[in-house]
């Protein structure tokens, strides 16, 4: 009986790939080499305004305070 | 205009023909005239007082010819009291590698002049450039611009002065601030790529800010006082909490709000800080 073989999602293999680069070239020597490769056209001043349009300080941040503790927990 | 015209950016080209050796010498003249150096302190003031944002000017450095004078200095080394800078705006900064300019003549000599200052930083900054560690909050555009639309010359640039002030922030060069903000940011952020590299260029940040009630009390005042979206005012408040010396975002609104408010920091783009710093 042959062994099944896991194969990675899309995202998953992204996701060690950049670890990947990370743990080899450093997180900044990553970012280049990333930015030569993944470009959107996109503008990030425009994106953040539009992810938190209509949402008030205290809205944010309930759900940052969430966030913020998970990953304390995580390490 | 800009103030009515989100567009940031615009460039300042001047350009002419010169016929004769006289004409050359007298534009040679006119521009290493230390008035043309308060003449452009006057004209990027009112660019500054108009709204405007990142000012290109071109270019940089060159020499002068019968061509056109079109150098602001003409040697990246040197050229003390030669051009319009010498004199001007860029007046007392000190040249990378070559000798120290000359003190500002725009102000009172050997001295900042803070008008200058909060149009392109441009006077000496001698007591900053001496004193600690430079402690920067960067906005979270600063962390994506990278991955942004590099086809478009400003945001290239931009995301230059990002990569840098990275690698300088990991050298131990200047400490930046990773917040609360920055992690709510990450985990909204609709691209999965981005999302894993803006959290391994959290480590690289030293300073934490974490969601205390101080950060929210302050954000509220700011959003209140300067008229900020409530996320502009918590990643401001962040950097207030932190003591950041300079918060550095490429929105120009949120550049010129932050400007404005009561927040003991600057405010400018990373371009910005970047070529005052550095260059």
């Amino acid at each position: 009986m042959m062994a099944e073989t896991l194969v990675p999602t899309d995202t998953e293999l992204a996701i060690t790939g950049i670890e990947l680069l990370n743990r080899g070239l450093g997180a900044t020597a990553a970012l280049r080499f990333l930015s030569l490769l993944h470009r959107n056209p996109t503008d990030y001043v425009t994106v953040s305004r539009r992810l938190y349009e209509g949402q008030s300080i205290d809205e944010i941040v309930a759900r940052a305070r969430a966030q913020w503790s998970e990953q304390a927990r995580e390490g | 205009m800009a103030a009515a015209d989100p567009l940031p950016c615009s460039a300042l080209l001047v350009t002419g023909v010169e016929s004769s050796d006289a004409l050359t010498r007298l534009f040679h003249q006119a521009n290493a005239d230390p008035r043309m150096g308060a003449l452009c302190t006057r004209y990027l003031n009112g660019w500054k007082d108009a709204g405007g944002g990142l000012f290109c000017n071109f270019p940089s450095v060159g020499r002068w010819s019968e061509w056109g004078s079109w150098g602001l200095p003409q040697f990246s080394d040197g050229d003390e009291g030669k051009g319009v800078w010498a004199s001007g705006p860029r007046a007392g900064r000190p040249i990378a590698g070559g000798p120290t300019a000359m003190a500002c003549r725009s102000g009172t000599p050997g001295r900042v002049d803070p008008k200058c200052l909060q149009v392109r930083g441009c006077c000496t900054l001698a007591s900053t450039a001496s004193a600690s560690m430079n402690r920067l909050y960067l906005d979270y555009n600063c962390f994506q611009r990278s991955f942004d639309d590099l086809s478009q010359t400003r945001i290239l640039m931009e995301s230059l002065a990002c990569q840098d002030l990275f690698a300088r922030a990991d050298r131990g060069d200047v400490e930046l601030v990773w917040s609360f903000m920055h992690a709510d940011e990450t985990a909204l952020c609709p691209f999965v790529h981005r999302r894993v590299e803006a959290l391994r260029l959290a480590d690289v940040c030293r300073v934490r800010v974490g969601p205390d009630d101080e950060a929210v009390e302050r954000a509220k005042q700011l959003q209140d006082d300067a008229g900020l979206s409530p996320k502009d005012a918590l990643h401001l408040a962040c950097a207030v909490v932190a003591g950041a010396t300079a918060f550095l975002t490429c929105d120009d609104r949120l550049v010129r709000q932050a400007q404005r408010a009561p927040a003991d920091l600057e405010a400018m783009n990373p371009l910005d800080y970047w070529r005052r710093e550095y260059t």
